[in-house]
């Protein structure tokens, strides 16, 4: 049985876009090419543009991600609903 | 009191419920994330980013160098005279051989066959030429601190 080359890809968040300038240097800079390719969390987002060996959307997606394409600013509804009388009165009163 | 508070949780509970259904009426899907690089050129321009960042951080001289060669860059019109003269700057030849390794990387796919049956179409090395000194641009642009750049 002919040998496979795998390549596994850790989770992280941010830390995928490390991972994405490795691969970058894999296989642009060092030629390699991969029969399989697995990941989790962010990798396993990874993992579909290096098996089609999209790696230039790779960088470009990583680069250019914003904070509000992940997190955005949502309304507190469950203090909208429900107000707490502030503590802070009293707490300045000890 | 506790009635009062309760029937204002109620009122409040009901607005919310009444934009959620006018939000959840609509069906525009917002945006999220960068649009994906379509074309040969813009993906080019992103490998070549990639690798004179990583490859000039924290060397300010070539840095320096490569900013001042641009201008002469400008005047090529194929990416052969490009990579010529970049290799006939010592401390960049590195350079131009990898920008070549990006070049060639992304050409052998099959999605850029009209790039690669008519590579040597004047009006395709125009462009390639024009996306690697973007990439070059870009990548001077990050390093002194622009978008990404750090």
């Amino acid at each position: 049985m002919a040998n496979k080359r795998a390549l596994v890809l850790s989770g992280g968040g941010a830390k995928g876009a490390f991972t994405a300038g490795v691969v970058k240097y894999l296989m642009v800079e060092f030629g390699l090419n991969f029969d399989l390719v697995v990941g989790t969390s962010t990798g396993a987002l990874i993992a579909p543009l290096v098996a089609s060996q999209d790696i230039a959307n790779l960088i470009h997606f990583y680069e250019n991600v914003e904070q509000q394409d992940i997190l955005k600013d949502r309304p507190d509804l469950l203090a909208f609903l429900f107000p707490m009388p502030s503590m802070t009165p009293n707490l300045l009163n000890g | 009191m506790h009635l009062r508070i309760s029937n204002i949780a109620i009122l409040r509970t009901g607005i919310v419920l009444m934009i959620v259904c006018i939000f959840a009426a609509c069906e525009t899907t917002p945006d999220v994330g960068p649009e994906p690089l379509g074309g040969f050129n813009e993906k080019v321009t992103a490998l070549v980013t990639t690798t004179i960042r990583g490859r000039l951080r924290e060397n300010l001289p070539k840095q320096k160098l490569l900013e001042t060669q641009l201008p002469s860059f400008e005047k090529t019109l194929t990416m052969n005279q490009l990579m010529d003269e970049l290799k006939g700057i010592d401390p960049l030849k590195d350079l131009a051989y990898l920008i070549e390794t990006d070049i060639m990387f992304e050409l052998q796919k099959p999605e850029h066959h009209r790039e690669r049956i008519s590579f040597n179409n004047p009006e395709i090395q125009r462009e390639l030429v024009s996306a690697i000194l973007t990439g070059m641009k870009r990548a001077l642009d990050q390093l002194k601190g622009g978008k990404g750049g750090k």
